[in-house]
């Protein structure tokens, strides 16, 4: 049976698939000069999923009308806080948004 | 020496015409009951290095890259080396292939697996029979249309009043929230019509919608041998009346992402394996 291969921009293509590749290798290298860096960015990439998830939570609650203002206004200022907690945290350790944003497999990328 | 696996066949004879597998290593069958795993011997001091696979226009048809002493170059002539065996397997069997790079130690380890996952191996063969997968991978304009949304989403769209820093924090988010629903909500319909176009052919499909804002779908689809020819006429006339997506549509191939065991198999037998 011949292969059928049919596409009018394999560049494309080729350039969109190479964006895929995982941030995180498949094998994580241990190395003593670099331990505290990847440590944080363990850690920090954990909490931004939290954060993220927390965050999401929230507008679906909002959209649905399930919380009264005060509600929203606490929430608003908890998420604003912790944000800019974490852009403090990010800066500290030289992390970008990128450096975070691990591929969840079925659910896509984190951000 | 080390035992390189290309796949488990529904036959235990021996195979009926000379293939040549990785390091020019004779590809054999080795028997077990009613069914057999295809394999070549392989050298155990070449040790493969952790490399992502090169791009598409890198690689290279060239087996002199084995007298080559560097590893690296390698790996691209090993990875098409792989889908020759596949594919040549592939017409005279049903198969179900190893990952590339499946290495056992010894003939007894591959036995003990065939021993430990022959039910699962023939339920699969038997399930896949006569069965080939298509891929379909679609890029769209992603970004523009994402812009688009965001350019029409206005103020009036917010629910609430501006009377604080939290409220406008709060505003921001859920207009980020409401634009990616409104995306994502596109996207799944343009893929519920694309798929329209070929659920009357296949048999089970494998989706992941916006793997990348541009990356719309990629799908594989598990059909008959019979519906090939109308899954490719079905293509052909999604790309007339959807011409405004790019389209990588490849097959037939092994049914490798159909494939269903119970048990983890071979991490526990295999010297390494190239994708974790």
């Amino acid at each position: 049976m011949d292969k059928i291969l049919t596409t009018d921009s394999p560049a494309l293509f080729i350039s969109e698939m190479a964006k895929l590749n995982p941030v995180i290798p498949k094998r994580i290298t241990a190395n003593p000069k670099n331990v505290e860096h990847g440590l944080a960015k363990l850690v920090l990439t954990l909490i931004e999923l939290i954060r993220k998830l927390m965050e999401k939570q929230a507008m679906k609650r909002i959209e649905k009308g399930s919380l009264t203002d005060e509600e929203i206004e606490r929430l608003g200022e908890t998420l604003m806080k912790l944000e800019n907690k974490m852009d403090e945290l990010k800066q500290l350790f030289g992390l970008t948004d990128r450096d975070l944003n691990i591929n969840l497999g079925p659910l896509g990328d984190l951000m | 020496m080390k035992i390189y696996c290309y796949s488990i066949i529904n036959s235990n004879h021996k195979l009926p015409c000379r293939i040549k597998g990785l390091q020019a290593g004779a590809v054999y069958n080795i028997p077990y009951r009613d069914i057999g795993i295809v394999v070549s011997e392989f050298n155990e001091l070449f040790t493969p290095p952790v490399i992502s696979i090169p791009s598409i226009s890198s690689i290279e048809r060239d087996e002199d890259c084995e007298k080559n002493h560097s590893p690296a170059l390698f790996m691209p002539a090993y990875v098409l080396k792989h889908e020759d065996v596949v594919e040549a397997l592939m017409k005279n069997f049903n198969i179900l292939p190893f990952k590339f790079f499946t290495v056992f130690n010894s003939n007894d380890d591959i036995l003990a697996v065939m021993e430990n996952y022959y039910n699962d191996f023939i339920e699969n063969l038997d399930r896949l029979y006569n069965k080939v997968e298509f891929g379909l991978k679609v890029i769209w304009p992603g970004k523009i249309i994402k812009n688009h949304i965001s350019k029409t989403y206005t103020e009036n769209n917010h629910i609430l009043p501006e009377d604080s820093p939290a409220k406008t924090f709060i505003n921001e988010k859920l207009k980020n929230y409401r634009i990616e629903k409104k995306f994502i909500d596109k996207a799944n319909n343009c893929v519920d019509i694309i798929n329209n176009c070929f659920n009357k052919f296949i048999i089970e499909k494998r989706i992941e919608t916006l793997k990348s804002t541009n990356l719309l779908l990629n799908a594989s689809y598990l059909v008959s041998k019979e519906k090939v020819n109308d899954l490719q006429k079905a293509f052909e006339s999604l790309i007339i009346t959807n011409g405004g997506f790019k389209y990588l549509f490849s097959g037939p191939w092994p049914p490798y992402n159909f494939i269903r065991l119970n048990k983890k198999v071979v991490q526990n037998f295999t010297e390494r394996s190239m994708y974790g």
